[in-house]
């Protein structure tokens, strides 16, 4: 019923490809007439095509009958639009339209309708025309190479608007044409259809929708959670985080810096320079496809934060060239606080990552496995400690952090003990939760000092990773300089040493995002001996490198920067632009102590604040449900569609195996079924053996051809199937109950005769290549009747 | 009894030994074949099924145009039979050309009077033979018709009131032409059931024809007579052998019952193949088994007799096509299942 269907649309079917082959090149370019035209010239030539294939015309008569008419057809399009008295009969727009009209149609007649009639003559050369409409299809869509190209236009800006993944609707599409052209092939194939070929297609189905994106179908309900922020909040459009998230958490770091809270100064004081928030988003920076500044292979990040960070610059418009760069920072994460916590330092490190190898022109994330294992290189999936620091005084604080954008690693309060998965308060609006505990500092910095540097548990190789910076003698003189103008009591201690450097450089760096630079082997050196004019890169650098220069381990913390006005409550409000990176010392019995700088001077223009409604509506969101209530199950659609592929291709893989596994089984338990048969089996079994030998170079019985006539047909090629048939009848329709001996179809030897027989007129018959493609062929059994 | 009349050209007081085995059977086939076809050239196809039908026990009308070979088949084949019962009225052949004027009596034979003897005496018509060529069949009276095809459904005939046997052999082969239709009684359906095989004759090869033409004096001057004939008893007992021991496996049956249901349910179809079809066609197959080679009945038989048997079984829906179509078109599904069948378990 299926088959017969499948049949009597198969033109139909056919010309719907075509069309949607043509229709897919021309769609970019054509004018209204043009895809008219493109319609008109693929239908008519599939039909003339299909008339002349089946006709009794020569095939080279009526090829060069439908190119000829082609080439007229040409020829009066370039007679209507390109000659004078036509276009003056016609009007000019007119006749610009004709001569597309006609040439477009006779393209397309002529190319189809050729590929056709040959098609039709010769179905062996059915791949000629697959192949072209395959090539015609996939060209249309081949700029759209991972996303990076934005073709078709006219279907990945649609599917962007409609909230859909264009490259989710290319598999799609794809998908359904390849299908599509499966079916067509079906059902222009001249054999009967087996069971096996229409059990394939709803296989290529089924694979298809494996290939489909769950969450980015179901996105047109959800509109992007920042687009619906906005839209709450009566804000102007801001730029959407898209795209790999961990590089825009990265770049922010390194471009948009905030003029942190000043840390450093030993007597605590308030004097918090106030931030002018940075919008430093980085998100919308991976949009424009940067190369990873991660990988230490471009070590050039520092001196050139603009290339890297360049897309969440609102204040820098003219070196901006990403797209959906609208506003000014967004809001990429909510850290809940448990405990109370005052931070000394004037505001919250929330380290991501550290720096501290040297790799001999930066600071780059340590690889070794004893350096740095305060920190989590995964996001938790139970209770994760991490090596904490010295308890002394330092406050447990524990929280919950919860992104609104994909973050590569997880992050915490500085000096975290343990990361613990939590359950998402709301998965339409944040991706991600997390819990962490941290052993934050708590005592003000004139309690440190009197501690010695570094760990006296250190090995050689941790304090050399510590201590190693340029070779470059300056640092080391100036920060010598800088030592040598604290007192005299005080110069041995390695917090007054570390926090002279600090002080020197608050008092004479001046902070501008603008300043990078680049295009140096040392930026920090450029920056350092320089103008001093930099961001939050430079200062942590300069003032690691002279630390290190003094023998003070240091390294440089990166990650986001809340300042303690910020904080509402409980909650941190983490924006985009609060990336942040910061000089660490390490003092005996302290653990890693944050000394930030603060620059003197801002050349930046001041940010926006905090907006406070935003701020309240987070919190409010990602406040855990409250106990009793039972929260929604969370539904991590790309977790679902991750476990489905990996469910539905594995099974779907097991499945095929055992599949193809019980039909190489079935296959030689026919083969070798005739050597332990009874007598009375062995007409049936051995016949079958002739029967599926033959079956496998692709030869079988029609459907009502009886057994003899099949041998005859037969005869000239495999003449042992004759007698082989002969025996199979003689002991399916003889008369039962005769003794054995006078019955040679009961006995083996005539069947080993002429199997043999018939083994050597295959062997004849067909080459190497087809009789192993037949042995090869699990299925081939199916068509042997 | 007074044998003036014609009498069969050969004939043999010794009787035949009997035919017991396959083997028997198959050699008067073989005799019948090779005589036949000497003498009838182009026509195997047709001969085969004449000798099927022949030891079928069945009669076959067969549906040409004049000038075909219809006579010299059926002479040649009363020419292969050895009349081994030569003192009865019974000949081996007699050839009945029908014309619309003939009379029943004309067909079965009279009642005559004597006036030397005072009596009336039995005079047998020409069905009182073993081969009976009935030339156009369809020119005659419905009543002469009947009179004919009551001899070949009962293999007796009534005159006066009493009722006469016909030979065990008797065999007809009835003739009409498929165009010259003015003027004719068209047998009913009930009529052509009586015949086991409807065969309609093609014009032969052009080989054929040229050999016939090459030949024509050598087998006018009697070339092939001196091959074997066979003796009447052994036709008889030939048909024994056939109906014991030609094997018909439950599959054919199931087969056969199936082709009658096909056609039975074909739209195009107004009435199908009857119950009586099948029970004829049986013997048929065996027959044609036997003349293959064979001892048991297979899907080659019923796919080769088919067409003969059903094709004047079935009536056609108006405007759909001809029977030979519909005939193979219900061969297909049953055919496929009995292939499946012997493949199974």
């Amino acid at each position: 019923m299926i088959a017969s269907l499948l049949r009597a649309l198969r033109h139909p079917l056919a010309i719907l490809l075509a069309l949607a082959a043509a229709l897919s090149v021309v769609a970019g370019f054509a004018t209204a007439s043009g895809l008219w035209a493109t319609v008109v010239g693929v239908v008519t030539g599939h039909v003339v095509g299909e008339l002349v294939g089946r006709s009794r015309l020569r095939l080279v008569v009526g090829l060069g009958g439908i190119v000829g008419a082609a080439l007229v057809g040409g020829g009066l399009a370039y007679l209507v639009g390109a000659t004078r008295p036509v276009a003056e009969l016609l009007g000019g727009p007119a006749a610009l339209h004709l001569a597309i009209f006609v040439g477009w149609s006779a393209a397309f007649f002529g190319s189809l309708g050729a590929l056709r009639a040959i098609v039709a003559r010769a179905p062996a050369w059915a791949g000629l025309e697959m192949a072209a409409l395959a090539a015609a299809f996939a060209l249309a869509f081949s700029a759209h190479r991972d996303g990076a190209m934005a073709r078709p236009l006219w279907l990945v800006d649609r599917a962007w608007r409609a909230g859909f993944d264009p490259a989710t609707i290319l598999v799609g599409v794809g998908g359904v044409f390849v299908v599509g052209l499966a079916l067509v092939r079906l059902a222009e194939s001249r054999r009967r259809l087996t069971l096996v070929s229409i059990g394939m297609v709803p296989v290529l189905v089924g694979l298809l929708l494996l290939a489909i994106d769950p969450a980015a179908l179901q996105r047109p309900d959800e509109p992007p959670v920042l687009d619906r922020l906005d839209a709450d909040m009566d804000t102007p459009p801001g730029p959407t985080p898209a795209g790999p998230a961990e590089e825009g958490t990265r770049e922010g770091t390194q471009a948009g810096e905030p003029p942190p809270a000043n840390p450093g100064d030993a007597a605590g004081s308030g004097s918090t320079p106030p931030g002018p928030a940075q919008p430093g988003a980085g998100g919308t920076g991976a949009a424009t496809g940067t190369a990873s500044p991660d990988s230490p292979a471009s070590p050039d990040s520092p001196d050139s934060p603009a290339e890297n960070g360049a897309g969440g610059k609102a204040t820098r418009q003219g070196e901006l060239d990403a797209p959906g760069d609208g506003g000014g920072p967004a809001p990429v994460a909510v850290v809940t606080l448990e405990d109370d916590y005052d931070p000394p330092a004037g505001g919250f490190y929330l380290r991501q990552e550290v720096w501290s190898a040297y790799d001999g022109h930066r600071l780059v994330s340590a690889t070794g496995a004893d350096v740095d294992r305060d920190l989590l290189d995964h996001f938790p999936v139970a209770e994760e400690p991490v090596a904490p620091p010295p308890a002394d005084a330092r406050a447990v604080v524990r929280g919950r952090v919860s992104v609104l954008v994909e973050h590569r690693l997880p992050f915490a309060l500085e000096a975290p003990t343990s990361f613990a998965p939590a359950a998402n308060p709301n998965p339409a609006r944040f991706v991600r939760s997390w819990r962490f505990a941290s052993l934050a500092q708590q005592d003000g910095y004139d309690t440190l000092l009197g501690h010695a540097a570094g760990s006296p548990t250190w090995t050689p190789a941790q304090w050399a990773h510590y201590t190693k910076g340029p070779a470059d003698p300056r640092y080391a003189a100036l920060a010598h300089r800088l030592v040598e103008g604290l007192p005299e009591a005080r110069r041995d201690d390695a917090f007054a040493k570390a926090l002279a450097v600090k002080v020197w450089l608050d008092a004479n760096s001046k902070y501008s995002t603008a300043a990078r630079h680049a295009g140096v082997d040392d930026p920090t050196a450029d920056y350092l001996f320089g103008d001093l004019v930099g961001y939050c890169v430079h200062t942590a650098h300069a003032a690691v490198y002279l630390w290190r220069a003094l023998g003070l381990p240091a390294r440089i913390g990166a990650g986001y920067h809340v300042d303690a006005a910020d904080r509402r409550g409980a909650t941190l409000l983490v924006m985009s632009s609060m990336g942040h990176a910061w000089p660490e010392l390490y003092l005996d019995g302290v653990g890693w102590v944050v000394l930030d700088i603060a620059p003197a001077e801002n050349l930046d223009p001041p940010g926006q604040p905090l907006d406070e409604d935003l701020a309240a509506l987070l919190a409010e969101m990602a406040k855990e449900p409250p106990p009793g209530e039972t929260p929604t199950p969370p539904i991590d659609y790309a977790a679902v569609r991750d476990v489905m592929l990996r469910v539905g291709a594995g099974a779907l893989t097991l499945a095929l195996a055992a599949l193809a596994a019980l039909h190489v089984a079935a296959k030689l338990w026919r083969r070798l079924r005739p050597r332990w048969a009874a007598p009375a089996e062995l007409p049936r079994v051995a016949y079958r053996v002739a029967l599926d030998r033959l079956a496998e170079v692709g030869v079988t019985r029609a459907e009502g051809e009886t057994r003899e006539r099949f041998a005859r047909r037969l005869a000239d090629v495999y003449p042992a199937l004759g007698p082989l048939t002969d025996l199979h009848l003689a002991g399916r329709l003889g008369r039962p109950g005769r003794p054995v001996a006078a019955r040679p179809e009961l006995q083996a030897a005539p069947w080993r005769t002429h199997l043999a027989a018939l083994s050597a007129e295959i062997a004849r018959a067909h080459g190497l290549p087809r009789r192993w493609a037949g042995i090869l062929d699990p299925s081939s059994f199916w068509r042997a009747r | 009894m007074d044998t003036q009349f014609e009498q069969s050209r050969h004939i043999t007081r010794s009787p035949a030994p009997r035919i017991t085995d396959i083997a028997g059977a198959q050699s008067v086939v073989e005799r019948l074949r090779a005589r036949l076809n000497k003498a009838v050239l182009g026509r195997e196809a047709v001969i085969d099924l004449v000798i099927c039908a022949l030891l079928a026990d069945g009669h076959v009308l067969l549906e040409d145009y004049p000038g075909s070979g219809k006579t010299t088949l059926a002479k040649a084949l009363g020419d292969a039979l050895i009349d081994d019962q030569p003192d009865d009225v019974i000949v081996t052949l007699r050839r009945i050309q029908f014309t619309p004027d003939l009379l029943p009596g004309d067909v079965t034979g009279t009642t005559i009077f004597d006036p030397n003897t005072n009596r009336f005496f039995f005079r047998p018509g020409p069905i009182f033979a073993h081969v009976v060529l009935a030339d156009e069949i369809n020119r005659t009276s419905p009543k002469v018709q009947s009179a004919l095809l009551e001899a070949m459904g009962e293999k007796q005939t009534t005159v006066d009131n009493l009722t006469r046997k016909l030979d065990p052999l008797f065999f007809v082969i009835a003739t009409q032409n498929p165009l010259d239709l003015a003027g004719t009684f068209p047998l009913p359906s009930a009529q052509l059931d009586r015949f086991l095989f409807k065969i309609k004759m093609t014009h032969i090869s052009r080989q054929a024809e040229l050999a016939i033409l090459r030949d024509l004096k050598a087998v006018r001057a009697g070339a092939g007579d001196d091959l074997p004939r066979v003796a009447r008893a052994e036709v008889l007992d030939a048909r024994a052998v056939i109906e014991a021991m030609v094997h018909v496996a439950p599959a054919i049956h199931e087969a056969l019952v199936d082709i009658a249901e096909q056609t039975r349910k074909d739209d195009r179809v107004l009435q199908g193949v009857s119950t009586r079809a099948l029970v004829l066609m049986v013997p048929a197959l065996q027959a044609r088994a036997l003349a293959q080679g064979r001892d048991y009945v297979s899907a080659d038989d019923i796919e080769a007799l088919a067409p003969y048997v059903l094709g004047h079984r079935v009536e056609l829906a108006p405007g759909a096509g001809s029977t030979e179509q519909l005939v193979a078109s219900c061969l297909v599904k049953p055919l496929e299942r009995l292939a499946r069948a012997t493949l199974r378990r």
